[in-house]
């Protein structure tokens, strides 16, 4: 007698696909809806998240950065004050609810009453409050950099053809008075908890599948052919403000974000389903990629999931940016000086970019370092014997 | 007592000054100063952000190629034992100042960039001086009186003030000697500062104190040098004076 699963694919059988293969090459884990090949690809989401913006940044894929650290930044320093995370300087985005506030607030919709949080004698952003080690000096700085950050995130609204979201749980900590949702209790990072002014919400099924849906929408709207890739992050809450133990709050984060996560990829053809989650969490690869703690991932983890990953997106062959995306900003190096004559010598004639003015910003940056030369061997001649 | 001063091309107005003050019959030009220099470069200062000198037991040794062919090593052998070393490097603004120009970011609230933060800027000042920084605090470590030299500030002719603007450019600059201040403060070494009467009101250098070279539009001549001297001479006569209880 036939039925449906006769025609099912090995991959639909759990015995031809999980039982007999060690957990590490269990196959078919994914394959792809749409091509990334070309497309200027933005990422945001929960901390997992971070690990797939570095991987298709270092594979060459063409990575949307509308906020790159300034290039005499130290690279070991970037991440610690926001740079080279995301597509933008957003910080982690846990919560659909956050997303689709930032949505709101880069397109102008949305202006939370709340604009700063006093910490350690200066204030932060409460909507990114770590997105630097130190506090802004005065409310006037954090909000022209937040002006700054806004602007630039809807530029990358604009710009972005592949929008790869991670999403990270569903408990979020909201203004009484706007609804506006803060990545982090207040209090724990900056601002001082109020029950008169802060509640705790742990989304349901039905508000982030609309927080959600509201997304799609008004990304869509800046841009019909947008495609988005969705991911659920493996790494597990930290704690719980619910009464439940926190693994138990975890399943119910994680499973919600699943469900919601699997219902957008089934109503919209332009939505692909990365399962990192399963790859991670799965029973049967027994935590082997879990730290110690039970809860981050570790390198190997992140080495495994990305491999199945770029097997269904292969890395553009010797591919950089386009210089609106790409690599990050290259550390400055030190340069050749220009020649010097030897002991005796007369020195050359002065470069010719010396004697005329600067045409653009960049000759009017170069144009001292030839100077410094010329004084140098105007004031003392040959070097010292 | 010996002074030696090294630096980067701004110790040029240094030296002339010397030389100025050395040589003229014209008590106008000022007092001659009282102490033994030796003013020399180790080399244009785009280098100094990158590793250009390693200490071992003895001595300081100075690694990049062309500093190195200035100065071996430091103290130098035309002057093994100064009784005080001036740094005219630490508090150089021109590379960071540059830096944000390429990148095209700006301190947030000055104009023509991208805002960044002051503690992003920060970063990237330390970052630039770390390895000067770590000489200033060798040479103390091994018992030389270590001070920096100011350089000037910037003439308002300066060639990047058409393209970023005044306010880009002195807001940066004044932060950058903030920051520095800081940290040479953190560190114990005096900074012999540029008085205010070679300054205009927005902080601009003035004309008077300008290089003779029309095209060159950021380095100081002979009697700006001949201040500087002077002020460091101050700070000198001030910390050879013997302790009163």
């Amino acid at each position: 007698m036939d039925h449906p699963y006769r025609g099912q694919p090995a991959k639909a059988y759990w015995k031809q696909t999980v039982t007999p293969h060690h957990p590490q090459d269990v196959p078919d884990w994914y394959h792809k809806r749409f091509s990334l090949d070309g497309a200027r690809i933005a990422t945001a989401g929960s901390c997992f998240a971070q690990h797939l913006g570095r991987n298709l940044r270092e594979k060459g894929f063409n990575y949307l950065d509308v906020e790159p650290a300034p290039p005499a930044l130290p690279v070991e320093k970037r991440r610690d004050y926001g740079y080279e995370l995301y597509s933008a300087r957003y910080g982690n985005i846990y919560t659909s609810r956050q997303l689709v506030q930032l949505i709101q607030r880069a397109q102008g919709e949305f202006a939370p009453l709340e604009t700063h949080w006093e910490h350690e004698g200066g204030v932060v952003d409460p909507f990114r409050p770590t997105i630097e080690p130190e506090p802004y000096g005065s409310v006037a700085e954090l909000q022209i950099l937040q002006k700054e950050h806004l602007e630039r995130v809807a530029e990358m609204l604009r710009k972005m053809d592949v929008f790869v979201f991670t999403m990270g749980m569903t408990e979020a900590w909201l203004s009484l008075e706007d609804g506006a949702a803060f990545p982090l209790c207040p209090g724990t990072a900056g601002g001082e908890y109020d029950d008169g002014k802060y509640r705790f919400h742990n989304l349901n099924s039905a508000e982030v599948r609309a927080d959600m849906e509201a997304s799609i929408s008004t990304l869509r709207a800046i841009n019909p052919d947008l495609k988005i890739l969705l991911t659920v992050s493996p790494v597990a809450i930290m704690a719980t403000a619910t009464d439940k133990q926190v693994a138990v709050a975890n399943a119910y984060s994680k499973s919600l974000l699943r469900t919601i996560a699997g219902e957008l990829h089934d109503a919209h053809d332009f939505i692909d389903y990365f399962p990192s989650y399963e790859m991670v969490t799965a029973p049967f690869m027994k935590g082997y990629f879990l730290a110690p703690t039970q809860r981050e991932i570790v390198p190997a983890g992140v080495e495994f999931v990305m491999k199945h990953f770029m097997a269904q997106h292969r890395p553009p062959i010797g591919a950089a940016g386009d210089g609106v995306a790409g690599a990050p900003a290259q550390p400055i190096k030190a340069r050749p000086l220009p020649t010097r004559p030897a002991p005796g010598e007369k020195p050359a004639a002065k470069p010719a970019a010396a004697e005329a003015q600067p045409g653009s910003a960049e000759e009017a940056l170069a144009l001292d370092d030839v100077k410094c030369d010329e004084e140098l061997l105007d004031a003392f001649g040959k070097p010292d014997p | 007592m010996k002074v030696l001063i090294i630096g980067d091309s701004h110790t040029g107005a240094l030296k002339r000054g010397l030389d100025k003050l050395t040589e003229s019959a014209d008590p106008s030009v000022g007092p001659s100063v009282g102490h033994d220099y030796l003013i020399r470069p180790l080399g244009p200062g785009a280098n100094m952000a990158f590793p250009f000198w390693r200490a071992d037991a003895d001595s300081i040794e100075i690694t990049n190629e062309d500093y190195h062919r200035q100065m071996p090593c430091v103290p130098p052998p035309r002057m093994r034992q100064p009784d005080a070393i001036g740094l005219c490097m630490p508090m150089w603004w021109g590379r960071s100042v540059s830096n944000m120009g390429k990148a095209r970011v700006a301190l947030a609230g000055l104009p023509s960039g991208r805002a960044i933060s002051y503690a992003v800027f920060r970063q990237m000042v330390l970052a630039d001086m770390a390895h000067v920084l770590g000489l200033a605090e060798t040479l103390q470590a091994r018992g030389f009186e270590t001070f920096a030299v100011e350089p000037p500030s910037a003439f308002r002719d300066n060639r990047l003030a058409p393209w970023f603007g005044m306010d880009w450019l002195l807001g940066h600059i004044k932060a950058h000697r903030a920051i520095m201040t800081e940290a040479m403060a953190e560190r114990g070494i005096p900074i012999i500062r540029r008085p205010d009467h070679v300054s205009d009101d927005e902080g601009f250098t003035l004309q008077q104190y300008r290089h003779p070279d029309p095209q060159d539009a950021h380095h100081a001549n002979a009697d700006f040098g001949i201040v500087m001297l002077h002020q460091i001479e101050g700070y000198l006569s001030h910390a050879e004076q013997p302790a009163t209880a």
